[in-house]
């Protein structure tokens, strides 16, 4: 079935306001899934794959591991990006913008493909910036975003396959490497060494590919699963309160 | 202090003014509402409007298709009519069944889409339509009044303009739904791709219009399927003088929270023609007796607006004699050469609903200053977080920006008297007591925005102890319960207007005061308050009808007037 940019964003954000996000995180990660949707780059799948770990305890916060000027490592605590993600690359992007250039490290997060959107933003906001992360499933794949800065907002997307000698360590299986630059930044600095066949991408979405995927949901809607949107829309109530005679006193017309 | 804004040089008004609750709720319709722009612009542009589809039954009942040829695009509205007993009739949210239910479309319709539409409009929230989909909306009859204009009309008669001054409608809207919901055009297509309705409710205003249109004919129809002999049409001036009832409740109301950035920019375009007119709007002999002109029409107006609610009657009246008393006052004060010091004295003098009824009549002289504003309704709305901005300045903006949320003391029980709720009946907004009733757990967030500045404000004073240097992103990192809040105040900081400045919490909360601020940016006349939480008021009434599409066109529709009686 068809649905609406609002409506579907409307709906997520009342079924993550239920699940106890914190304010202003469930409208953030309402953005991220929406957006990578409407892409093409398959949010609500992610969506689909993250909400049976998605409970209604507040997810927990971020741990600092280590923190100098240009560089951060931190803990995800094994919860989803759509909680930390916009604090991450808001970390990244002040440390940038004080020091030109910096790292940040996030261990132990799930979800990761939907950091998309943030980084995104951070070409919004004047700041270039490259991300990747080892996919969860395949071992020898590893996602590649990068956004330039005053990009309008949307990046470029890759997978490459990674050379058997340079897979990373299962301590790394979940973490996420992010660069955030005044400068271009360009991934031969970060991935060259880890991937094999050169530096061809196995797979590799350009921003304009992204822009008309996003302009195209916009005229037309996105699809969404039918058991889906009923899974949320069951999700969705949980804010709701159980109408009374006391209660209707209360509503307008 | 006055406050200076991007958009213009002129010295706007304070905030702390403007943004009280109090005064919002004293708005009225002006020259830049919706309805007002709409109308110039579909009578400037002259659009063509005729029903392809005419299929009403002897009862009323059946399919009507207009084909809307606007400047860039061709559009239909679409209309099913159907029976509904008396006792079904409802105008709440909750309700299922409407004697109309209709749609806005883009582009032809074929009979495929029609009747895909049939299938799903009369269902309304329940029911669901695609992205070529642009407004759903339903009405129910004025039962009163519309068998009576019937009947009239089917006698050779003009319906009697005192029963019309009660009720000046034949139909009254319970939703306008737009934007993407239930599966229609999101309002970024509608604003990159429509431009003829690219303004703010534009689409939703064109609807409310089309079905005033519509409720004349359906009138005209059984009128001559009663008594084809004898059957008149409307004269001319009765049928402006019909507009469209609309029942307006909570849902408004946390629409104006949610979307702050767009209601500072309506305040913000309104205060600049404010500002522009007391700026550059010279007074002339012939300002003042427009302005006179203006006034009398305008305490007829609320002398013939009557309403049960006795503090909306005494609230007219005081309208009437203040009015009558800015009259006065400018007959003694011919030789002034600027409004600022009507404005000043009517501050001084003269109860808010004046000083902005004022502003409103003081709009309407100077069409130039004021109407190319009409373009800068829109904004967009992109919250954001400053996450460099170090921890000491964010305590300064709250301090400057949200001095009346610090204000408010937490401690007192009535400050958070009131909790606001989805019920599961519909979705509907409720507001509840905190106190003595379920569901303050599922508390709307954000929506009692002072209660979370004080939050932010307490933890953020505690942790500059022990972090002075700190900067906002590291502070979220050590309490990201705040994020939200945060990101309002630093996205609402920017804007000129910023945050609505009440506690939506206190038990002394006027809800309907928010309801009357966005229907005055509307353009509806004729509030009629049935409690705190909702009241009813009169879309169009006086506008222009598609038949006069074409002819010169005076845009000297507010305050509309009762037609004088001709039989």
């Amino acid at each position: 079935m068809k649905v609406s940019k609002n409506e579907i964003t409307a709906l997520l954000q009342q079924v993550f306001e239920g699940l106890k996000f914190r304010c202003g995180e469930y409208e953030s990660a309402a953005d991220m899934i929406v957006w990578a949707e409407m892409c093409g780059l398959s949010g609500l799948l992610a969506l689909r794959h993250s909400l049976p770990y998605l409970t209604e305890q507040s997810p927990p916060p971020l741990r600092s591991i280590h923190e100098s000027e240009t560089k951060a490592v931190l803990d995800a605590n094994n919860g989803s990006s759509l909680n930390c993600a916009d604090v991450v690359m808001n970390l990244a992007y002040t440390k940038a913008l004080a020091q030109e250039c910096c790292s940040v490290t996030v261990l132990n997060c799930h979800n990761r493909k939907l950091f998309v959107k943030t980084i995104a933003d951070c070409g919004n906001r004047g700041m270039s910036c490259l991300a990747y992360w080892r996919d969860a499933i395949d071992p020898v794949a590893l996602h590649v975003v990068i956004t330039a800065a005053d990009s309008d907002g949307m990046p470029s997307y890759s997978t490459y396959k990674l050379s058997e000698q340079s897979f990373l360590e299962d301590s790394q299986r979940q973490s996420l490497f992010v660069e955030c630059s005044t400068k271009p930044v360009t991934p031969d600095d970060h991935i060259g060494s880890l991937i094999a066949d050169g530096d061809n991408p196995a797979t590799n979405v350009l921003p304009a590919a992204l822009q008309n995927n996003y302009h195209a949901s916009l005229m037309q809607g996105l699809s969404i699963e039918e058991d889906l949107w009923t899974q949320l829309q069951a999700l969705a109530q949980i804010v709701l309160v159980e109408s009374s005679e006391q209660s209707r006193m209360g509503a307008g017309a | 202090m006055l406050v200076k804004h991007r958009m213009t040089s002129y010295p706007l008004r304070d905030p702390s003014e403007v943004m009280q609750l109090e005064r919002l709720g004293a708005l009225h319709q002006f020259r830049l509402s919706f309805m007002r722009s709409l109308i110039r612009r579909l009578m400037h542009e002259q659009w063509e409007i005729e029903p392809s589809t005419f299929q009403l039954d002897d009862s009323g009942y059946g399919t009507v298709v207009y084909r809307v040829k606007a400047t860039n695009h061709v559009f239909s509205f679409v209309l099913f009519s159907n029976y509904l007993s008396d006792e079904d009739r409802n105008d709440r949210v909750i309700a299922s069944q409407w004697d109309l239910t209709m749609a806005l479309c883009i582009g032809d319709l074929d009979e495929q889409q029609v009747e895909q539409l049939r299938a799903n409009v009369p269902k309304q929230e329940a029911g669901r339509v695609d992205a070529n989909t642009i407004v759903l909306s339903r009405a129910n009859r004025s039962s009163r009044n519309f068998e009576y204009v019937v009947n009239e009309l089917a006698a050779g008669r003009q319906p009697c303009s005192d029963i019309l001054k009660n009720v000046g409608y034949l139909y009254r809207t319970t939703a306008v739904y737009g934007s993407g919901k239930f599966g229609m055009a999101d309002w970024g297509k509608i604003r990159s791709e429509y431009p003829d309705f690219a303004r703010p409710f534009a689409a939703e205003m064109f609807t409310c219009y089309m079905l005033r249109h519509f409720s004349v004919e359906q009138a005209e129809h059984l009128a001559k399927v009663r008594s084809p002999k004898t059957a008149v049409s409307m004269n001319t001036d009765v049928r402006r003088y019909i507009g469209i009832g609309n029942a307006t409740g909570l849902g408004m109301a946390p629409y104006l929270i949610r979307h702050p950035q767009l209601i500072s920019q309506w305040i913000t375009v309104r205060e600049t023609a404010i500002a522009r007119v007391l700026s550059e709007g010279q007074v002339t002999a012939e300002h003042l007796q427009t302005l006179d002109i203006l006034a009398n029409k305008a305490r007829q107006h609320y002398l013939e607006t009557t309403v049960p609610d006795e503090s909306q009657t005494q609230r007219n009246h005081t309208l009437v004699d203040e009015l009558a008393a800015m009259q006065h006052w400018l007959e003694q004060h011919t030789q002034i050469t600027g409004w600022d010091k009507l404005t000043a004295h009517a501050k001084q003098h003269w109860h808010m609903e004046t000083q902005e009824l004022i502003h409103s009549l003081l709009m309407e002289l100077y069409p130039d200053l004021v109407d190319e504003l009409e373009d800068s309704m829109c904004a967009e709305e992109c919250p954001d977080t400053t996450p460099q901005m170090p921890l000491g300045d964010l305590k300064q903006l709250i301090e400057a920006r949200y001095a009346w949320a610090l204000d408010v003391d937490f401690e007192e029980p009535d400050a958070l008297y009131l909790f606001w709720y989805r019920s599961e009946e519909k979705m509907e907004p409720r507001v509840g007591e905190r106190f003595s009733e379920e569901g303050a757990d599922r508390e709307m967030p954000l929506l009692t925005i002072a209660r979370s500045v004080r939050q932010c404000y307490d933890l953020l004073c505690k942790d500059l102890q022990q972090h002075p240097n700190d900067d906002v992103v590291h502070f979220l990192m050590r309490e990201p319960e705040m994020k939200g809040i945060i990101a309002r105040v630093q996205t609402m900081g920017q804007e000129c207007y910023g945050d609505i400045q009440a506690n939506l919490a206190d038990r002394e909360t006027l809800p309907i005061r928010l309801l009357r601020c966005k229907l005055s940016f509307f353009g509806v006349s004729k509030f009629d308050p049935k409690s705190k939480f909702w009241v009813r008021n009169t879309m169009f009434q006086g506008a222009p009808l598609l038949t006069q599409i074409g002819e010169p066109f005076f845009d000297d529709w507010i305050f509309p007037l009762a037609p004088e009686q001709t039989q």
